[in-house]
């Protein structure tokens, strides 16, 4: 049903044009990899130097370069405090955060304006926030892909449109699938999402990572019935509980720990063996008193514990050496039994996780068809008898863990890009969603594992005579009390004429996107007042820095930015007239006299002014058509789902989204 | 600090979006678990925003518009305290936040309240299995009830029988809001 299957006569349609240029992104804690489906096939685009995993690590130098991947994991011990690992471990949270104060991160950080993390790198001359430093990798990963898709469509068949309209965009990329840990909240999307921006991506989707992994499995094997994918990376958890039926991926139940993963446990190792090498002071539960290690000492005891990990995967016992700054060598021998017993604490959370899931879903374990593994964490044969001891069964680890998520990205940059019906993904939101009410408790609005796309509207009054305002505060989790859950947005909701208490009514909607983000606006109901709110989250950037950023970032340092809009604006002109024209072509039943007179207004107006100068006025003439053309798409929706529906459309909502 | 009183709205029928025309199915009670499942996958598929990523944005709208009612539609109908709600509602019996029980049953819930806190605290893992096991048959009671009188209402149309599903939807608030507190221990 897609505008884009419908294909102009001797016009080379968008559907074309994608093929091949979306890409998926598994942005990773640890690692990360771009992958794109060439000829039918999911592929990993592996980097100059062969390697698929990029190491998701960023180095900030004195002289202000900025070094991505292996070369910067090479650079973190000499310079731990300007080379920044895990960051996504970071990202969308605030400085009071206990995730960004806790022991043994080597980072400095710097000064902020209490809504975001920044580090202070290159010798604390620079000050980055989390989103900037993501969008140093996702911008490697897509110099990477732009390489080989050039390439690509360097072939025998160049495609029309990349050489076209004004010679194109400054990419051979149309869009990207960003993968994000289902349990994310929603400032770590708002955040990851930004990033992408910062990149200068289109980011079509973001894509829970056990969904995609489900993705990529489903595609490949023609699997059918309940899956439970258990996805344990460096720095993040998740659990989810999928059924696969004819084409629909349908999420029932997601769980897991956003600030939980490998990385936890090589710092667990670590601080156990330095703490009998005396070095314990400042970290949690020391059983020796000890001196403070310094930042280079715990980054050296990390690296340690992590190849010890590793080292356990294939056998039973390892030697665990560090040197300590006094220059003695601290070795002794770990055990397999023994790190499975040292990190037991960690892989309990992750079982409470998967029983809570199994319930919401409403499974029990032994009617699961299988169990998925994903992520580097469960190559560990202490994650594999663990996760084999939940579930009672050997879990699934056909396609390798560490490429899976990014091979099911792909495919749904595919399907996106194509507007293709072949599978549908429906996933659900990880948190409860409410608001603060009299007496900090929280008013659930949005219940977790709510399936997505979905909207809620919940009714407020006022508590005192003549009160014309509200304080209203979002917040996502399950506690009850408003401080043990996650502060999103807080706004003022003003204009409310004096009353008696009781008698406004104000109408609060929430709607989550198929984004899994979040957009809330109010109505008083008795005037009919209307606020429009325009929710900052409580943690991240404001458009404003962001665009401030794409200004500054090195890449586009030397790019004209309103040439680049200009050339946006004009794709995006030409693409809605096609995209229209075609519809009318193939729905012209649906079309009443005054709504065809007014798109074909708008159709000309657009046309016109595309050939000028001005992208703001090109941006208002293309607004100007999907107004025009508004009936129209709601009659094809409506034919789309097949109902003739009674009732109002839900008026509240499309006001607030279609901004 | 002025933080709103909450009021939980009222369903709202009549003016609402029709959830059983949304998904092709005859207005009733009783319903085919597996018909509601499948038409609802196969309406979610035409509609859902994925594959209007590339589309104008008031198609996008529509979709994602679209896509929310069906998810509301189908959450609703599939559980049946919700779907006798949401019938209830649609005839015009609403029902507020803070309905209030017969004297003699507020009195029994009251004390199997105590009881449960009290089994909770002492960690008396037996007693409360009883506790679900007797109210999850106290369940299965009140909507084998509340299916028989939406049966004589569809068939003889008589408005009368309303008040007294209404007062077992009521029973049925409580009974769930009592068995949620089994949810947590994991």
């Amino acid at each position: 049903m897609s505008l884009f299957q419908i294909a102009e006569p001797g016009q080379s349609t968008v559907k074309e044009a994608c093929k091949g240029r979306a890409v998926g992104i598994d942005l990773g804690t640890t690692n990360s990899l771009i992958a794109y489906v060439k000829d039918g096939e999911p592929t990993i685009i592996p980097g100059p130097d062969g390697r698929e995993l990029i190491p998701s690590v960023v180095h900030y130098s004195d002289d202000g370069s900025v070094t991505v991947g292996a070369e910067a994991k090479n650079l973190a011990s000499r310079y731990p405090r300007d080379t920044i690992a895990s960051v996504k471990r970071f990202v969308g949270r605030g400085p009071e955060d206990g995730e960004a104060t806790r022991t043994m991160t080597p980072y400095q950080f710097a000064e902020s304006d209490g809504r975001v993390v920044k580090f202070a790198v290159a010798g604390g001359r620079r000050a980055v926030t989390p989103i900037e430093v993501s969008a140093e990798i996702l911008r490697t990963l897509k110099v990477r892909a732009e390489t080989v898709l050039r390439d690509d469509s360097a072939g025998p068949e160049p495609s029309e449109f990349a050489n076209g309209v004004d010679g194109g965009i400054d990419s051979t990329i149309d869009g990207a699938v960003i993968t994000v840990p289902a349990y994310f909240d929603d400032a770590q999307r708002q955040a990851t999402r930004d990033a992408g921006r910062l990149a200068g991506l289109q980011v079509l989707r973001l894509l829970a990572e056990p969904t995609a992994a489900a993705l990529a499995y489903g595609l490949d094997k023609g699997t059918k019935g309940t899956y439970a994918v258990y996805d344990l990376g460096g720095g993040t958890f998740d659990i989810s509980i999928l059924d696969l039926v004819e084409g629909v991926f349908r999420v029932k139940a997601t769980g897991g720990d956003s600030a939980l993963g490998g990385d936890d446990f090589d710092r667990t190792l670590a601080e156990r063996i330095l703490d009998e090498a005396g070095y314990s002071d400042g970290m949690a539960g020391p059983k020796h008193a000890g001196t403070r290690p310094d930042r280079a000492l715990v980054s050296r005891a990390l690296r340690e514990a992590r190849a010890v990990k590793e080292r356990l995967s294939d056998s039973e016992s390892t030697e665990y050496a560090l040197e300590l700054p006094d220059g003695r060598r601290f070795v002794r021998i770990v055990t397999r039994a023994e790190l499975a017993e040292a990190i037991r604490p960690l892989l309990d959370k992750t079982g409470r996780a998967c029983r809570r899931a199994l319930k919401d879903a409403e499974i029990r374990a032994a009617e699961l068809d299988g169990v998925i593994l994903v992520g580097g964490s469960t190559r560990s044969p202490c994650v594999r008898d663990y996760v084999a001891e939940v579930f009672d069964r050997e879990p699934l680890c056909d396609i390798d863990p560490e490429h899976v998520v990014a091979l099911g990205a792909a495919v749904q940059a595919e399907l996106l890009a194509g507007g293709s019906s072949e599978v549908t993904l429906l996933d659900v939101i990880p948190l409860s969603l409410g608001i603060e009410t009299m007496g900090g408790v929280v008013e659930k609005i949005v219940h977790r594992n709510s399936t997505i796309p979905c909207g809620a509207m919940q009714e407020f009054t006022t508590y005192a005579d003549n009160q014309t305002g509200f304080d209203i505060h979002v917040v996502q989790g399950e506690r009850e009390a408003v401080d043990d859950n996650r502060s999103l947005a807080r706004f003022y909701l003003k204009g409310i004429p004096p009353m008696v208490a009781g008698m406004a009514r104000v109408e609060i909607t929430f709607l989550v996107d198929a984004d899994g983000i979040l957009r809330v606006s109010a109505l008083e109901k008795l005037t009919g007042i209307e606020n429009s709110i325009e929710v900052k989250p409580s943690y991240g950037l404001t458009d404003e820095e962001i665009e401030r950023m794409l200004m500054d970032s090195f890449e586009h340092a030397d790019d004209d930015l309103v040439e680049r809009n200009l050339r946006v604006e004009r794709i995006e002109a030409e693409r809605i007239l096609n995209a229209t024209r075609a519809a009318m072509k193939s729905d012209p039943e649906l079309l009443d006299d005054v709504t065809r007179a007014a798109t074909e207004k708008a159709m000309a107006e657009l046309e016109t002014l595309a050939a000028g100068e001005d992208y703001l006025v090109i941006r208002k003439a293309i607004e100007a058509l999907d107004l025009a053309s508004k009936p129209f798409a709601q009659r094809r929706m409506n034919r789309a789902v097949g109902a003739a529906v009674k009732g109002r459309s839900v008026g509240e909502v499309e006001r607030e989204i279609s901004h | 600090m002025t933080q709103p009183e909450f009021r939980r709205a009222a369903p709202r029928g009549g003016q609402e979006v029709d959830f059983y025309a949304l998904l092709g199915l005859a207005e009733r009670y009783e319903i085919d678990r597996a018909e509601l499942e499948s038409r609802y996958l196969e309406k979610s598929k035409n509609v859902h925003p994925d594959r209007f990523v590339a589309a104008p944005a008031a198609e996008r709208v529509a979709a994602l518009q679209r896509s929310m009612q069906l998810n509301q539609a189908y959450k609703t109908l599939k559980r049946p305290l919700a779907r006798a709600e949401y019938l209830l509602a649609r005839r015009g019996t609403s029902i507020g936040a803070n309905e209030t029980l017969e004297p003699g049953f507020l009195m029994e819930v009251l004390e199997l309240r105590e009881e449960l806190a009290t089994a909770k605290q002492a960690g008396d893992a037996a007693k409360l299995r009883q506790l679900e096991s007797a109210m999850r048959h106290r369940e299965e009671d009140t909507l084998g009830r509340i299916a028989a009188l939406f049966g004589t209402l569809e068939e003889s149309g008589d408005s009368s029988v309303l008040t007294d599903i209404k007062r077992e939807v009521i029973l049925m608030r409580y009974i769930e809001r009592y068995l949620d507190e089994f949810q947590d221990d994991i």
